[in-house]
């Protein structure tokens, strides 16, 4: 196993922790001198395309990039590509099908969150689909937090030169923890993007380095055959290799990766912030190229480590993950190696944080004080937003002790829920017009729970052997139906206000699920009964959700055609904001057109008989 | 019968030739230019600005991008729509809301100072029409029209 001297650990730490003063003294000065900070802070509202589409990458540039993709090019070798055209695709479908619609429509509703879209674009008066929408998110988002939290204990594991893994998940934890508060009370918002910018460096650093050794791409290739033929092979994923049905699953569970993106929150959010429609081109392009070189570069990582460590107990931990700290200790000097770790670390910590702040913040305003009190002061909220951002903290803790061995699989449990959860909905409500408040209520319950009875049932938490799960397969595979039939029972009649359509809608979910989902869990005991292969949950979830909103939504109330025509046309029409871009014309009128006040004005004429 | 003088938002359509204007609604709305200045530790403090308008009628509130283009005018008071809360309870609305735009941008975790830059009490019309003996309510803003079933 590689090593790590105390000297260059001390030198290390130091170099880390001189970074990240840096990035606070820079985000400071900056700030100062940069006259548009306001400009910027308004999530890149005034910033060109090119900029924003950065930005939409680097909101989900955290430990996935910086441990998760090497340690996966490390172990599957070429195979590892599968994940970057899962994503492209994906990223290509949100920014045509979803970007424009959102914008406009959430612009024109005063949305803030997407808890909030969902209540506006289903008339949701009672609320139901906002609390479970930011019910689930927070249970997701935090879960992503602790894989923050778990890579960032990896780091200091790499850097201090082992230990136990817990401790240091801990220590990071609470370094991140202090930072959320610190940069809470700073509010230096430029920090971002400068660690955003370094960590592409530091990736780039790294890659350079390998290259030049291996003499291009060609070079790394011809040595990669050399010291293990099966990472240059088609067949291998994490070291085994597959064919027949279980290499067409694990391919289509890679590809199934890019079903999480229209659904993943923290993601989606930044196309509500975006100024001009008319630079959409540009920064999809933008955001999309950048991902297909962030990808490259953190996939090739994993490609120099294993040609250069053969074994995982080679690295300094072993475990793939610990490709990149390896790399940067073993190649380059120690300062410049801290450098370089800072930046993950740094992406680590300002996704953490902005993770915790946005779930904060969703709990505070889409729970507390939609549902539990309206006369709420500043103070009070931002006490509140703070007791719960550090509640939260701890629980991610939580998760991340739990899940702590695979920042990828822990990344992906989380990606996994949100995308099963709130990507059909995302698509379907800016496309389909008949889609019902309940279909979207029976998806979104449908996604989520079969994401964590799945995750419950690989991570053997319902049954603790091989033996035990294959015998008692049918127990997972009756217990999605069961669970949603008892949520969509409860939610439907409350958003129908009929207990006979609650039943129907609940009806027909458990029927459709059972029928999606008893073959599913069959098949996996079937194809593979010794659960060697990786079957993604998100393969399924999101397909069955998508057709669990579509057959609930047909057998339940649609919303008023009127309600529908106008929704659309929001969607669809140039806002206020775009024809004043394209005219340079004066506003008119504020957003009070958006309200919906007609039966308001016809009630007062009917009681005072004015007409 | 009493009147009362208020500013009214200028509408953006106007009423077809030859259509009978029976009569003429005003709805109620508050609009704030809101200011909000979220103290640091360091540095100097950073500041978001914004328009809210609450909606008197129904506690609703939104997010606007301008102050509307108003004009004065004396109507019947019975014919303005009554407001269901106070000025108090509206302007604490708008501040809630300009706080939570905040949150979203910043990380904020010492309470932020909330200033009313401007406000205004605005009406829009909407005109109670007759048209080939139905009868119609139109928004002046959006041209958004509703048959009235019930008859005169």
């Amino acid at each position: 196993m590689a090593t790590v001297s105390p000297e260059v650990s001390t030198t290390i730490l130091i170099a880390l922790g001189a970074y990240l003063a840096i990035v606070l003294i820079v985000g400071i000065v900056l700030e100062r001198l940069v006259k548009t900070l306001s400009d910027y802070i308004l999530g890149g509202r005034r910033l060109g395309p090119y900029v924003i589409g950065f930005s939409e990458r680097a909101s989900e540039m955290s430990g996935w990039v910086g441990l998760g993709l090497p340690g996966e090019g490390f172990s599957s070798g070429v195979n590892a590509t599968w994940n970057t055209i899962g994503c492209f695709y994906a990223d290509l479908i949100c920014w045509t099908l979803i970007a424009k619609r959102l914008r406009r429509y959430t612009e024109v509703v005063g949305a803030l969150t997407i808890p909030a879209y969902l209540e506006a674009r289903f008339n949701d008066t009672k609320g139901v689909l906002r609390l479970t929408a930011a019910i689930i998110i927070t249970i997701f988002l935090t879960a992503y937090v602790g894989a923050q939290f778990t890579a960032s204990g990896k780091l200091f594991a790499a850097i201090m030169g082992g230990g136990a893994i817990t401790t240091w998940i801990a220590v990071g934890a609470l370094i991140m923890i202090i930072y959320t508060v610190l940069g809470g009370f700073f509010a230096v918002c430029w920090t971002d993007y400068i660690q955003g910018w370094w960590a592409f460096i530091g990736l780039l650093i790294i890659a350079a380095v390998g290259y030049s050794k291996y003499g291009g791409i060609g070079g790394l290739f011809s040595k990669m055959a050399e010291v293990d033929p099966k990472l240059v092979s088609l067949n291998n994923f994490w070291g085994w290799e597959y064919s027949g049905v279980l290499l067409l699953v694990i391919i289509l569970s890679y590809l199934a990766i890019g079903f999480g993106w229209p659904g993943n929150v923290h993601i989606i959010v930044r196309f509500m912030g975006i100024k001009s429609v008319r630079d959409l081109k540009k920064a999809a392009i933008t955001a999309m190229l950048l991902l297909l070189v962030v990808y490259y570069l953190a996939i090739s990582v994993g490609w120099f480590a294993k040609v250069e460590f053969r074994e995982a107990k080679n690295l300094i931990v072993a475990d793939p993950e610990f490709s990149l700290q390896t790399l940067a200790i073993n190649w380059l000097p120690p300062v410049l190696a801290g450098m370089v770790l800072a930046a993950p670390l740094a992406l680590m910590m300002s996704t953490a944080d902005s993770q915790l702040l946005v779930t904060a913040s969703a709990i505070v305003e889409d729970i507390y004080h939609r549902f539990i009190s309206r006369e709420i002061e500043e103070k009070k909220l931002v006490l509140i937003s703070r007791i719960v951002t550090f509640v939260l903290g701890i629980i991610a803790l939580i998760w991340a002790l739990f899940f702590g061995e695979s920042v990828y699989l822990f990344v992906l449990f989380a990606w996994g829920g949100l995308g099963a959860a709130f990507g059909p909905i995302m698509l379907m409500s800016l496309w389909w017009r008949r889609l019902t408040a309940t279909g979207a209520f029976a998806c979104m319950v449908t996604g989520a729970t079969g994401i964590i009875i799945w995750k419950s049932y690989v991570k053997k938490l319902i049954f603790p052997t091989v033996e035990a799960m294959n015998a008692n397969w049918w127990v997972i595979a009756i217990l999605l139906p069961i669970i949603t039939f008892i949520l969509v029972l409860i939610g439907g009649s409350i958003l129908e206000g009929d207990l006979g359509k609650g039943l129907k809608a609940a009806t027909v979910t458990a029927v459709v699920n059972a029928i999606v989902w008893i073959p599913w869990c069959y098949a996996r005991l079937v194809a593979d009964p010794k659960l060697a292969a990786w079957w993604y949950e998100l393969l399924i979830a999101f397909p069955l959700a998508m057709l669990i909103a579509y057959v609930v939504s047909l057998v339940t109330t649609p919303l008023p055609e009127e309600f529908v025509n106008k929704t659309f046309e929001y969607m669809t029409k140039p806002t206020e904001g775009e024809v004043r871009e394209a005219t340079s014309e004066k506003p008119k009128t504020t957003a009070i057109v958006t309200l919906r006040e007609l039966d308001i004005v016809k009630n007062f004429i009917k009681i005072n008989s004015l007409a | 019968m009493e009147f009362k003088v208020i500013e009214t938002i200028k509408p953006v359509i106007n009423v077809p030739q030859g259509v009978k204007v029976i009569n003429t609604i005003y709805y109620p709305y508050m609009v704030y230019h809101i200011k909000v200045i979220i103290r640091r530790a360091l540095g100097k403090p950073a500041s978001l600005q914004g328009f809210v308008v609450v909606d008197l009628a129904r506690a609703l509130v939104l997010l606007a991008d301008s102050f509307p283009d108003t004009f004065t005018i004396k109507v019947p008071a019975n014919l303005i729509i009554p407001e269901r809360i106070s000025e108090e309870k509206a302007v604490n609305l708008a501040k809630k809301k300009m706080v939570y735009v905040a949150m979203r941008k910043f990380k904020i975790m010492l309470p932020p100072k909330v200033e009313i830059v401007k406000c205004k009490k605005v009406y829009k019309q909407f005109w109670l029409i007759e048209l080939n003996n139905k009868k119609y309510i139109i928004d002046s803003l959006t041209g958004e029209s509703e048959e009235i079933e019930w008859g005169a």
